[in-house]
């Protein structure tokens, strides 16, 4: 089956490579039939970015979930990891097929500003390839080595291939990053110092973001795997299996979340420090539409995660004693929400921003208090998992004193970010981001004290009785579904938003788009292509599943 | 089979919940600044119009406001009877704090541009003079 599928991608391959071919020259730019040279690639490279998330994501936690079996002496992680790593071979071929599709389109649509690109960072196109090379072959080697050598060699290469699979995504990201902030070249773009070009203002952000959002997009996409499979599954020993599948993924989703809005948060920083305009156009401006749509999409991961979590504890002895702080948990998430998606301003093209802010909401959707409602919801979230990990334990009583200290912190956390919330209203801009910073450094303090604290309230704690796996209702595995999809597609609405923040530049300042396409669609274009390729990915990513389950079976 | 057509069915509903908000909320596509010709025929009123459509299509009004308010920077409102020719050129050439200069990436304007942007910041608050070949370029 593996070979038909690979004949088929071949095939599909050189049918595409007809297509673009037999197009008509337009200057600099040729042109795609039915959907557009700009639709086109916009498609199969956000794909493809979806996939290489995965490919990149998936062995991370592997190799974590496996280090975890291996000093917990549990042969359920080593399943687990396994189970996950058994993905990763048909989702490699589907994203060798995707990128060489992308370069053709990249070389055949645009040839003008890939040739651009690849004067720049030609260098770098070498080491590229021959990184991928190496990536392939560590991941084959670790794949078929998993109980053929000493499982700490196999832990060991599982970190080298990491550490590979990294080092491919910030080659990536130098080319990204320099289409939005260039550096390294003089005024008409020619190359002056290729290491400031690579090192460029958004870099680092990007590579960090990036890393933290595969790791999460790859932790739901495991959720929902195991979503999928215990909604398919009788047996329940199956149920109790995918159960815990589903619910670490999400775990491991959700944890990398939350630390997404600290990240984006100094991206957007870095973005204003290379350009103000652009950053100012990225926020308030002829994007500030994107926002509205993200808040959306961000309060269903989060609210929909924290749901799954309420709902599963109900298979926890001993919850019934934390279920009463339910309703304010989620009253909590959905006014920071309300905050969050109030619109900073309401235009989608730069001629309508005379007036400066929202018609009705006025300053109300300024930026820096929708940092304390996120601070907030964050949160939220942390308490949803400290009410599971407290479910069905017993606390000393001598050890409730950690109990007041959490809510201490909780307590002031809350009330610096609902000050900070209510003065971000009244104070100048330069002010309000220092606030903000201040609320985000704050935050970290105090989730690793409030972790702290709950390891020693949790110490020496009798255990109510064990976790009933596989005992959850299939609206739970609806919730893990819809937070995924919700995932891939603020995924994909994110990597719009900061390619259309260049505007109608190729490489911002450098190389104009001078095509039919330069501009931006309206957003309910957008969000259909978004839709679409959602689904696309969700199919293909299906179909990678089923030939990797059916394979293991043979196996 | 039965968790793949569950699967598929959470999948359309969450996607087309998505795209059909992105669809219910205002449109509006933003276009590419297109290059007008100017010419020095044109009267200083005719080049400060269509100052006013270069300064709405370049982004001068997301910090700028013409109207009296107060938005990122300093409002243009009488900007006109405030600042001679050579200053109100001076700034959109150089650019000014945050402001980047009007004749670079990533605003990019023309000679001519700029002297069309300048007779409309002239007519706020003041009367429009300026004409094409007025302005000398920093060299």
């Amino acid at each position: 089956m593996k070979k038909v599928i690979a004949y088929l991608l071949v095939v599909a391959l050189l049918v595409a490579a007809y297509v673009v071919g037999r197009a008509p020259v337009v200057e600099a730019y040729k042109e795609f039939p039915l959907i557009g040279a700009r639709s086109a690639v916009w498609i199969v490279v956000q794909v493809m970015l979806l996939f290489a998330a995965f490919i990149l994501a998936v062995p991370v936690f592997t190799v974590i979930i496996e280090a975890m079996g291996y000093l917990k002496k549990d042969e359920r992680y080593d399943k687990l990891a396994r189970d996950f790593s058994s993905l990763l071979p048909a989702a490699y071929m589907v994203t060798a097929f995707l990128g060489s599709l992308f370069t053709l389109l990249s070389f055949t649509l645009y040839p003008k500003f890939t040739g651009y690109m690849a004067g720049i960072f030609r260098p770098t196109i070498y080491i590229f390839f021959g990184l991928i090379i190496l990536e392939t072959a560590l991941l084959y080697i670790w794949s078929y080595t998993w109980d053929k050598i000493k499982k700490v060699n196999h832990l060991w290469l599982g970190i080298f291939l990491n550490l590979v699979g990294t080092l491919v995504m910030f080659v990536g990201n130098a080319w990204t990053s320099f289409q939005t902030s260039p550096a390294g070249v003089d005024p008409s773009g020619n190359l002056v110092n290729l290491t400031s070009a690579i090192f460029n203002y958004t870099f680092w952000p990007l590579n960090l973001h990036r890393f933290t959002a595969n790791v999460s997009f790859g932790g739901f996409i495991c959720a929902a795997y195991g979503a999928y499979r215990f909604l398919s599954a009788g047996a329940p020993d199956e149920k109790a299996h995918y159960d815990w599948m589903g619910y670490t993924g999400v775990f491991i989703g959700i944890v990398t979340t939350i630390l997404l809005p600290f990240i984006g948060y100094w991206f957007g920083v870095e973005m204003y420090r290379f350009n103000e305009q652009m950053g100012i156009t990225f926020m308030g401006g002829a994007l500030s539409k994107i926002w509205l749509l993200q808040a959306l999409v961000i309060a269903v991961i989060f609210i929909g995660t924290c749901y799954y979590l309420w709902l599963g504890m109900d298979r926890i002895p001993g919850s019934e004693r934390y279920r009463r702080y339910v309703p304010y948990l989620s009253w909590g998430l959905i006014i920071a929400f309300a905050v969050w998606s109030v619109p900073r301003a309401w235009v989608a093209s730069l001629e309508e921003m005379g007036a400066g802010g929202h018609p009705i909401y006025g300053r109300l959707g300024i930026m820096a208090p929708k940092i304390a409602a996120v601070n907030i919801a964050v949160l939220m979230v942390i308490l949803t998992f400290l009410l599971n990990r407290r479910a069905n334990r017993e606390v000393l009583p001598g050890r409730r004193v950690y109990t007041y200290a959490q809510w201490a912190i909780i307590f002031l956390v809350v009330l610096v970010n609902l000050i900070a919330l209510y003065y971000s209203y009244i104070v100048p801009s330069a002010t309000r981001i220092k606030i903000s910073i201040a609320t985000f450094v704050l935050m970290i303090p105090a989730i690793g004290l409030i972790y702290i604290f709950d390891g020693l309230l949790l110490k020496g704690s009798r255990k109510l009785g064990d976790i009933r796996w596989g005992h959850m209702p299939p609206r739970s595995q609806y919730a893990l579904i819809a937070v995924t999809v919700s995932n891939i597609w603020a995924m994909a609405l994110l990597g719009y938003g900061r390619a259309a923040a260049r505007l109608n530049w190729h490489v911002y300042g450098i190389m104009e788009d001078t095509s039919k396409y330069a501009g931006l669609p309206a957003m309910g274009e957008a969000t259909l292509i978004i839709s679409a390729l959602t689904l696309l990915f969700l199919g293909l990513i299906s179909a990678v599943f089923y030939f990797s389950g059916t394979g293991r079976q043979k196996g | 089979m039965r968790g793949g057509i569950r699967l598929i069915i959470v999948a359309l509903i969450v996607t087309g919940l998505y795209a059909w908000f992105g669809n219910m909320i205002p449109q509006s596509p933003w276009e590419a600044p297109k290059r007008k010709i100017l010419t020095a025929e044109m009267s200083p009123r005719d080049l400060a119009k269509e100052g006013m459509t270069i300064f709405r299509k370049a982004g001068c009004g997301v910090c700028h406001s013409v109207v009296g308010e107060k938005l990122r920077a300093r409002d243009l409102s009488r900007i006109g009877s405030e600042r001679d020719v050579e200053s109100l050129a001076g700034v959109l050439y150089s650019g000014i704090d945050i402001m980047p200069p009007a004749n670079k990436p990533p605003v990019n304007l023309t000679d001519a541009e700029i002297t069309a942007l300048v007779a409309y910041l002239q007519n706020l608050g003041g009367r429009p003079k300026v004409r094409i070949g007025d302005i000398k370029p920093p060299s």
